[in-house]
């Protein structure tokens, strides 16, 4: 059977004046609904090729991705924006909120574009910002604000949710927090997560991990007992 | 600097930024091209001026003498130092005759080589050759243009004075034309500078010949001053030079004019007495002729008498002849009236006779009858007798009466039927018895007488019977003769009743030829009578008119000896008056009408060039700053790795001022180029729509090509400097970490709940924004708004100079037409005009005016003006409105005060209640209070009511115009015919005429506006593309975070173009407020002191620049959209830089 997320012999190539560098070199794996999945591997490997591709920012030149029965790769310009802005949540390294809008609003952002979104409010609260929803970003830390980018994502109710380094700007305790809060997302609302990272230490709390190098996917490997968060030292 | 890996890292930057290269570049050229084009433009006018009056001589001094000038004037000033040329001349000023007579300066044409150094003035020839003989001329290229004289047509000319004669200074008066000039004297095409003939202001000069006037003295002397030469004309080195000749002539002057006083009082002196000797003889010849008319009068006097006396002889002798002749026709009108008596008593008696004839015949007749029956009767009786026996028997004797049967019978018949004469029987019965004597039977008895009828007695009878009948037969006989004779007489007595009756037909015939000839005759005498009384009656007017002519002529004659001789009293008392001679010694600006206007123009351009490029050079450093900023905030990793590395601060800043500094000259340099070129060529151009120049020498100007590029260069270093000073104090170690970004802030609209909840979410974030990046948005704002001012001043512009002519002549100037003629006409002429304009049914009212040219004085300034003196001040107002321009609150004339036009109040600082000072032709200065100022855009006006002249001026107003209104203007070309046929009138303008002209005029002037607007537009284009561009940039990172969270196309624009809409909104409104700023320096600056540009900008102008502004947002965010668009949503991860 196919997974929730699937992607078939993927290929990205670009073109840097006479040379082509594959970025993404026949990209196999699957992910399961509900998963919680972790892209790791070194620079350069590809992972941050496949997570633009899974978010519908950027096209295959060869192959398929399968989301939730859909064929990306297929979509136009016009389907991409329509995938990203209902189906995908993105959790970015430097959580890119909007400087001039309040935690709340920055959520709002998201969400007054989305048929049903999550109240803003709410999420907030879940994220833990119940408090601090009318601050701005800058008045926030970072490990805060990556919890309002989080909450901005998950306002959406997307069936994805991809987070690219969420703690590579975090430090320890705050990244285990935010980690934290992406599995217990994961968790409780069934929401597929994948984080990119180049942080191995964060394997073991994964279902699923896709190992990469040069390109290609180096393994996939499923956990059958994820380590809960708190236990994970890095 | 060298090869250095700082420079090769400049040269590869800007390769890979060329846009924002090419944004400072073009900003630059834009700036510095309008910049340095604009501030040129004047320079390069006064040098085009300049290069023309040079190649061209034109004087550089004038003196004109109250005595006229002399050979010796023009040597003396020859011998000044520096004096390259002097040049005498002659001019007057003339009406040309014409459809539309006009007003020309005659000059005189120098006969001398066009390369003398003594030619001044030279005219540049259009069209056609110089003039070859005297008849020929030289025309103004007016002539051409304003009245359709072209090359071939003759010029006839008129003095403009009534009482004088064109004759007394040119010897010929009209011209042929041979060639088109325009003159370095005359440089503005509208203004011929002010006469004191006819409306007072020339419309176009000719050149004539030198030959042509009869003056044995020069009227003007033009002067050529090297050391002014030399320099640039409207320069202040010029002024000094052209000063310093000037004082050079005044000093002249104070010798000169003693001689030439001296020579004109001798010339002046021969001249009397050569005038006295002919007024002698004149008078003489006067006498002479006086006394020879009386002669004349006197004899035809004599002759009159004469001829009355031979009438009255005539008179009396044809009464005479008459009556006699009268007399003599009654008398034989009453022979005439005898005859006929006669001739009717003949015929009276013929018929008489004739009647008597007849009787006669009658008598004749009845004779014969009774002698037929007498002869019958013979018959009868003869046989009766023979009966009778002549006896019986028994009685021998005869038979006795009784035995006679039927004798008594017979005797009785006897008896009755012979009568005599008188009818007594003659008793031939008795006759036939006769008593026969028988014996007695009775014998004895006495015989017995017996009756018997004897024989004898038979025979008796018979024989009586005979003779009667014999007797008878003679009666008749005689009867006969006597009634042949009578038939005779009367046959004769008719002859003669014919004869007579002929005779006297034939002499009443001849008796009434006789009336008729006497009547003829009588009536001819009568009509020669009359006819001589006619003549005498003739003789007798003819006289009295002779003798009152006489006495006309006499007394005529007699005053104007004594005219003549009191003129040469006069000219005697003159000469022993004659004071020295004094010389008006003018330079260019006060003698010729507009070279001044030239260097004003150009001085205005200046003003101009001092605000407008000043502000496209600011709105471009701006541009240059913003860019510059974001340049080197983006770089900040790169500044803190070169740091890090060891470089220099001004090593680094080497680089952007590198970037900066090549794109602002390479900029600037291009702008100089273009701008040097278009600028002056199009400004300048768009001016000589009014002036009469050569083309404009447009070179590179090095000096203010330095200047704006040193002046760019400082801009774009000083701000790229700045920009990069705030990086560079920074660590390296700081400046390699991304730098925080700026904070966002709750505004001042949240405190506003009941506002701020009315916004939509995206509206919110919109404002946040707007107040978040206060910087850019200033500067965009500031952008924004100067290219809308620029705009809004351009179209503003425009209005002012749209509204001159809607103002000054539909609202202002409501008269139709504008009628000048001679005030000093003789009263007839001027009868005649008042007549047609009462009659004339086209015309509906109209109001009689002085117009008189005056220069109005200030001590800084000289300008010329209309007085207008409306007979009728309470009607002015129908035909001009006096009106305060804000308020349109009427502005009254007063008795004493005078009411001027709102420009000239400005220019000589007027208010009311201040005084005016006026100068009329003659040089005498008046004072008059200022009651009012009234609304008025072109040329200076001062209202006066007649009260209010008479009080300034001391005499009284000559009325010399009329301002029409017309029932229907459709009819102004018949009307302004039918007025210029009259004798005395000088002009006749239509409105609408003069209304079209400024309507051209004014239409070209607005290729200046056109330049701006288009200039404006431009730089409104790339000052928007750029900051749009910069604040793209800067957001990069946000647009794609946005795009990744699924923004549409659409809503990332519009996320992005709603700060942009609201920027430049801002900015427009900010513009407008800007522009009405702008445009009123600009209109008061660039305005020419003849006119007043309207002050007020059309709705539709803000519209339209607010519009553009929009639009040209809306075509830069309408190219952003594609960049937007290639925005890649991987910007998005990348760490914060």
């Amino acid at each position: 059977m196919s997974g929730f997320v699937e992607l078939r012999g993927v290929r990205k190539e670009y073109h840097m004046g006479e040379t082509v560098i594959a970025a993404a070199d026949g990209v196999d794996f699957q992910i399961e609904k509900g998963e919680f999945a972790v892209i790791v591997g070194p620079s350069g490997a590809g992972k941050t090729t496949v997570l633009n591709l899974l978010g519908g920012m950027d096209t295959c030149d060869q192959g398929q991705i399968l989301v939730d029965g859909n064929d990306i790769s297929r979509y136009n310009r016009k389907e991409l924006i329509g995938y990203r802005r209902y189906d995908v949540g993105f959790v970015f390294q430097f959580y890119n909120l909007v400087q001039n809008l309040t935690a709340r609003e920055n959520v709002e952002l998201a969400a007054q574009i989305c048929r049903d979104p999550l109240d803003a409010g709410q999420v907030l609260t879940q994220v833990g910002l119940g408090e601090r929803m009318n601050n701005f970003p800058a008045q926030l830390s970072g490990g805060e604000q990556q919890r309002v980018a989080i909450a901005r994502a998950l306002a959406k109710r997307p069936k994805l949710l991809l987070c690219d380094e969420p703690t590579g700007a975090l430090d320890y305790n705050t990244g285990k927090s935010i980690l934290k809060l992406l599995q217990d997302t994961c968790r409780t609302q069934g929401v597929t997560v994948i984080v990119v990272t180049h942080n191995l230490a964060i394997t073991p709390m994964a279902d699923r991990v896709i190992s990469m190098r040069n390109s290609r996917v180096a393994s996939s490997t499923v956990n059958a007992s994820p380590t809960p968060v708190e236990d994970i030292e890095w | 600097m060298g090869r250095s890996p700082l420079v090769k890292d400049a040269l590869r930057e800007i390769r890979k930024t060329l846009s924002r290269f090419l944004a400072i570049f073009s900003i630059m050229a834009l700036g510095v091209g309008f910049f340095a084009g604009v501030q040129a433009t004047g320079r390069d006018m006064r040098l085009t001026a300049d290069d023309y009056f040079d190649r061209h001589r034109l004087m550089d001094g004038h003196i004109l003498s109250t005595m006229g000038l002399s050979d010796g004037d023009v040597e003396a000033v020859r011998s000044i130092p520096g004096v390259s040329g002097v040049m005498p001349a002659h001019f007057t000023d003339a009406v040309v005759l014409s459809q539309d007579n006009f007003l020309v300066r005659v000059h005189s044409l120098a006969q001398l080589p066009e390369d003398s150094s003594d030619f001044l003035n030279l005219p540049r020839l259009v069209e056609g050759r110089m003039p070859q003989s005297a008849g020929e001329c030289l025309a103004d290229m007016n002539f051409q243009e304003l009245y359709g004289f072209s090359i071939g047509r003759t010029v006839t000319l008129a003095s403009g004075k009534s009482g004088e004669d064109l004759g007394d200074v040119l010897a010929r008066d009209s011209f042929q034309i041979v060639g088109m000039v325009e003159s370095p004297m005359y440089p503005d095409m509208t203004k011929r500078g002010s006469t004191s003939i006819g409306n007072g202001s020339l419309d176009a000069f000719l050149l004539v010949p030198e030959e042509n006037f009869t003056a044995d003295y020069y009227t003007d002397l033009y002067v050529a001053y090297d050391p002014a030469r030399e320099q640039a004309a409207y320069s202040p080195e010029y002024e000094e030079a052209a000063d310093q000749l000037l004082r050079e002539l005044e000093e002249l002057e104070k010798l000169r004019a003693p001689a030439r006083l001296e020579e004109v009082r001798k010339e002046a002196e021969a001249e009397i007495s050569k005038a006295q000797a002919e007024l002698d003889d004149g008078v003489r010849e006067m006498d002479e002729k006086l006394a020879e008319a009386a002669q004349k009068i006197a004899d035809a006097q004599q002759k009159l008498a004469d001829g009355e006396a031979e009438y009255d002889e005539g008179l009396a002798e044809f009464l005479e002849q008459t009556q006699e002749a009268e007399q003599e026709l009654a008398d034989a009108r009453a022979q005439l009236d005898d005859g006929y008596q006669q001739l009717r008593e003949a015929r009276e008696e013929l018929e008489y006779a004739q009647k008597q004839l007849e009787r006669g015949k009658a008598a004749l007749r009845e004779g014969e009858a009774s002698y037929a029956l007498l002869e019958d009767n013979l018959v009868l009786m003869r046989d009766m007798l023979g009966k009778i026996p002549d006896s019986v028997p028994g009685f021998d004797a005869g038979v006795p009466a009784d035995q006679i049967p039927g004798l008594a019978e017979l005797t009785s018949a006897l008896d009755q039927n012979f009568v005599d004469e008188s009818g007594e029987s003659l008793g031939f019965g008795q006759l036939l018895v006769e008593n026969v004597e028988l014996p007695n039977p009775v014998p004895g008895g006495e015989p017995v007488m017996i009756p018997c009828v004897t024989p004898s007695s038979k025979a008796a009878v018979l024989g009586a019977l005979e003779e009667y009948r014999q007797q008878a037969a003679a009666r008749l006989e005689e009867a006969r003769a006597e009634i042949a004779a009578g038939e005779e007489d009367l046959a004769w007595g008719q002859e003669q009743f014919r004869e007579n009756r002929r005779l006297l037909e034939k002499a009443k015939a001849e008796y009434e030829d006789g009336l008729a000839e006497f009547e003829e005759e009588k009536a001819k005498g009568r009509q020669e009578l009359d006819d001589a009384w006619q003549k005498i009656l003739d003789g007798r007017t003819e006289l009295a008119d002779g003798q009152a002519e006489y006495e006309e002529k006499k007394a005529e004659a007699q005053q104007e000896v004594a005219d003549a001789q009191q003129k040469l009293d006069d000219a005697r008392q003159e000469l022993e008056e004659l004071e020295l001679p004094e010389w008006y010694v003018q330079g260019r600006e006060d003698w010729l009408p507009a070279y001044g206007n030239f260097g004003d123009d150009a001085r205005r351009i200046d003003n101009v060039a001092s605000v407008f490029p000043v502000f496209f050079l600011g709105v471009a450093a701006l541009v240059c700053l913003t860019t510059m900023t974001r340049m080197v905030e983006e770089q900040r990793v790169q500044i803190g790795t070169a740091k890090a590395l060891g470089y220099g601060g001004g090593a680094i800043a080497a680089k952007y001022l590198f970037y900066a500094l090549s794109a602002s000259l390479l900029g600037s340099l291009l702008g100089l180029t273009v701008g040097f070129r278009l600028f002056p060529t199009v400004i300048y151009n768009a001016y000589c729509i009014l002036y009469d120049m050569p083309p404009v020498i447009a070179p590179f100007h090095l000096a203010t090509g330095f200047w704006a590029c040193a002046a760019a260069a400082l801009c774009s270093g000083a701000v790229t400097l700045s920009a990069c000073w705030n990086e560079l104090r920074e660590s390296p170690a700081r400046l390699m970490r991304p730098k925080a970004p700026k904070a966002g802030r709750r505004v001042l609209l949240e405190r506003l709940p009941w506002l701020w909840n009315r916004f939509t979410f995206i509206q919110k974030v919109t404002i946040r924004n707007l107040f978040r990046y206060k910087k850019r948005v200033l500067m965009t704002v500031l952008g924004i708004a100067g290219c809308t001012a620029l705009m809004l001043t351009g179209f503003g512009l425009n209005d002012a100079i749209t509204d001159i002519v809607r103002n000054q002549y539909v609202d202002i100037f409501r008269y139709d037409m504008l009628v000048i003629y001679d005030g000093d006409a003789p009263s007839a002429g001027l009868r005649a005009i008042s007549r047609t304009l009462s009659e004339e049914p086209s015309i509906r009212t109209a109001l009689r005016q002085t117009m008189e040219t005056m220069t109005a004085v200030s001590p800084q300034k000289q300008l010329d003006v209309t007085i207008t003196v409306p007979e009728d001040p309470a009607s002015l107002e129908e035909f001009i409105t006096l009106r305060d321009r804000v308020t349109h609150a009427p502005v009254a004339m007063d008795a004493s005060g005078a009411v001027v036009t709102e420009k000239l109040a400005t220019l000589l600082d007027l208010s009311p209640g201040d005084e005016l000072t006026l100068r009329d032709s003659d040089g005498a200065s008046f004072t008059l209070p200022v009651s009012g100022i009234t609304e008025n855009y072109a040329s200076h006006f001062v209202y006066l009511s007649p009260t209010a002249y008479r009080q300034a001026f001391g005499k009284e107003p000559v009325y010399n115009s009329c301002l029409i209104s017309l029932t229907d203007p459709s009819v102004e070309n018949a009307v302004a015919e039918e007025l210029m046929a009259l004798e005395d009138v000088l002009a006749v303008t239509p409105t609408s005429t003069i209304k079209a002209e400024f309507g051209n005029i004014s239409d070209n002037f607005k290729i200046v506006v056109v330049v701006l607007i288009a200039s404006a537009g431009l730089l409104a284009f790339v000052v928007l593309y750029n900051l749009t561009n910069i604040n793209i940039t800067e957001r990069t990172r946000e647009i794609a975070t946005l795009k990744v969270l699924g923004f549409y196309d659409g809503e990332v624009s519009a996320y992005i173009y709603r700060e942009n809409t609201a920027l430049t909104l801002l900015g427009a409104a900010a513009g407008l407020l800007l522009g009405v700023a702008l445009t009123r320096f600009v209109v008061v600056t660039a305005e020419i002191d003849d006119i007043m540009f309207g002050r007020s900008i059309y709705p539709l102008s803000y519209a339209i620049a607010a519009a553009l502004t929009l639009v040209f947002s809306a075509l830069v965010n309408l190219a952003m959209v594609f960049r937007l668009r290639r925005i890649n949503m991987v910007e998005s991860l990348k760490s914060v830089d």
